[in-house]
């Protein structure tokens, strides 16, 4: 217990430094306000034009596409992060030297960095662009059942953390990563239904995504939020799809666990 | 002078090689990922026709076409233009940029070359390709059609020049923001799909207004044969954009402060 009450008042130091730090670059954070309803403004468009004459497309009406959209746009601003980028770069100059020294798992500090960037990122990201799809574009993004949509998009976020560090620290092998990082990035965005919803895939595919992370991180807390949530014929009730997020999460913690014990006899601290 | 120019680029392609040849794997990663990254839009559309529908008016490899010429022409422009965006967001950050305005050279050559990224060939490569796999499924364009299309790709280019100019002016005054790209993109989206998905008034703000029509829609229907009125306002406009950001790039060079470091 006093462990558990220690690391939360770690997490809350570290989350509000972090915070401290990023409002100063608070009006980078607004640019938001205007690219998330640029780009859901094109898919108003697309989606309207080819929903023409069609009732349903991909399992969702054009009423439900739309929510699906603005639900992942504002849940994405919760659950966005940079610990892939961050742990490479310390990695490569050899400050990472710095974190190994300190009386904290460096995975934790992260967490803590992450908590306080996405705080900041719920005040300057989040709330207002809610507002402009409630009001501008009348989408009213009110999740279906709260308790498991704030549960959904909380495990999100550790999935999301946990899947960029594992690819920051596969810097201990390859020491400049963009490539490799660019790869994960762009297929944990396709294959979580960033780009598309999950159920346009085809229905091979989509057997093959049920088992794969990446659906936990959007897909899944997106329809959470909408209340229902079916894959590749597989229909689950929402505790039971949330329930495999957890274990999801639980899974890519051994990973990343797996991968730092690993990773960290490589590390020679070159380029402190 | 131009012998001077033409030396500079060759230095600035050899150096951009030397850098990524240092970390190889990582190099010929990026550079695939480049390419497949830009395949996520035709994948969409793919996907969209396969569920059985499509974007009014067009077929999918019409639709193709334009995504195909929208990866074509970031792969000249991108390699080519872009990279100055990183180049004065490090040097303004850094408050390096003085160094760059002391070089008997314009500065925004100078920028451009250094800012030259070889990695971005890869959606080049990719462009040629798709547009080769696209063209080979359509009809053959007519004379006309190639003509107008050799008028209209390098006024898409010039657009996004433009855009790289206000993203890298920007820059200057907005220091260590990031996130120019992103909203870049949130930009572009408007431009990889047919006119016929947007209103009436919007489909002519994106080729009188903000020529994004200009990017890949225009070359396309060039391609296709589909001459408009939108198409000969879309010159001027795209003109016009540019010497904006040409004016823009100028403005805010001169605000810079060198406060970095």
């Amino acid at each position: 217990m006093p462990s558990i009450v220690s690391g939360f008042k770690t997490l809350r130091a570290v989350a509000f430094v972090t915070w401290k730090e990023w409002a100063a670059y608070r009006s980078h954070m607004l640019l938001s306000l205007a690219i998330g309803p640029a780009y859901f403004l094109a898919q108003v468009f697309i989606w309207k034009s080819v929903f023409a004459g069609k009732e349903t497309l991909g399992g969702l009406t054009l009423e439900g596409m739309l929510l699906y959209y603005g639900a992942s746009s504002v849940i994405y601003y919760l659950t966005m992060d940079f610990a892939d980028w961050n742990l490479q770069m310390l990695v490569r100059t050899g400050r990472f030297l710095t974190y190994i020294l300190r009386p904290m798992s460096h995975r934790f500090f992260a967490f803590s960095q992450k908590a306080g960037h996405r705080m900041l990122g719920f005040v300057f990201e989040f709330i207002p662009v809610w507002l402009i799809f409630f009001f501008v574009f009348r989408i009213p993004l009110v999740p279906a059942r709260p308790f498991w949509a704030a549960l959904s998009i909380a495990l999100a976020f550790v999935i999301m953390f946990l899947i960029n560090y594992s690819a920051g620290l596969l810097a201990f092998w390859l020491t400049r990563t963009d490539g490799i990082r660019a790869l994960i990035r762009l297929l944990r965005d396709l294959l979580a239904g960033v780009f598309i919803p999950l159920s346009f895939f085809p229905e091979a595919a989509q057997k093959i995504l049920f088992f794969l992370p990446f659906q936990f991180t959007s897909y899944v807390p997106v329809r959470v939020f909408l209340g229902s949530y079916d894959l590749a014929g597989i229909r689950l009730e929402i505790h039971e799809i949330v329930g495999l997020q957890a274990i999801m999460a639980l899974a890519m913690f051994g990973v990343t666990e797996a991968l730092w014990r690993l990773g960290i006899k490589r590390f020679t601290g070159a380029g402190a | 002078m131009k012998n001077w120019t033409l030396m500079l680029f060759i230095r600035s392609i050899r150096t951009s090689f030397a850098e990524r040849a240092a970390y190889r794997g990582d190099f010929f990663l990026s550079f695939a990922v480049s390419f497949l990254l830009e395949l996520v839009t035709p994948l969409v559309t793919l996907l969209v026709y396969r569920s059985g529908t499509s974007f009014p008016g067009w077929t999918m490899e019409e639709a193709m076409l334009i995504q195909a010429i929208f990866l074509l022409s970031r792969g000249i422009a991108f390699p080519l233009f872009f990279g100055m965006v990183w180049v004065v967001f490090d040097q303004a950050v850094q408050g390096s940029f003085e160094i760059t305005l002391l070089k008997p050279r314009s500065p925004l050559l100078l920028t451009m070359l250094r800012g030259i990224d070889i990695e971005g060939l890869s959606r080049l490569l990719g462009g040629l390709l798709l547009v080769a796999l696209t063209i080979g499924n359509l009809p053959k364009p007519s004379a006309a059609g190639w003509l107008a299309f050799v008028f209209f790709m390098p006024l898409s280019v010039l657009v996004l020049f433009s855009f790289a100019l206000f993203m890298a002016g920007s820059l200057f005054v907005w220091i260590g923001n990031s996130r120019v790209f992103e909203l870049l993109e949130a930009v572009l989206v408007f431009s990889r799909y047919p006119g016929s998905i947007y209103s009436k008034p919007l489909e002519w703000a994106l080729a009188a207004g903000l020529p994004l029509s200009a990017i890949a829609l225009f070359p396309a229907e060039a391609l296709l044969g589909r001459f408009s009125a939108q198409m000969f306002f879309a010159v001027p406009s795209s003109l016009a954009f540019f010497a904006l950001g040409l004016f823009f790039w100028k403005s805010m060079i001169r605000r810079y402060a060198g406060g970095g470091g």
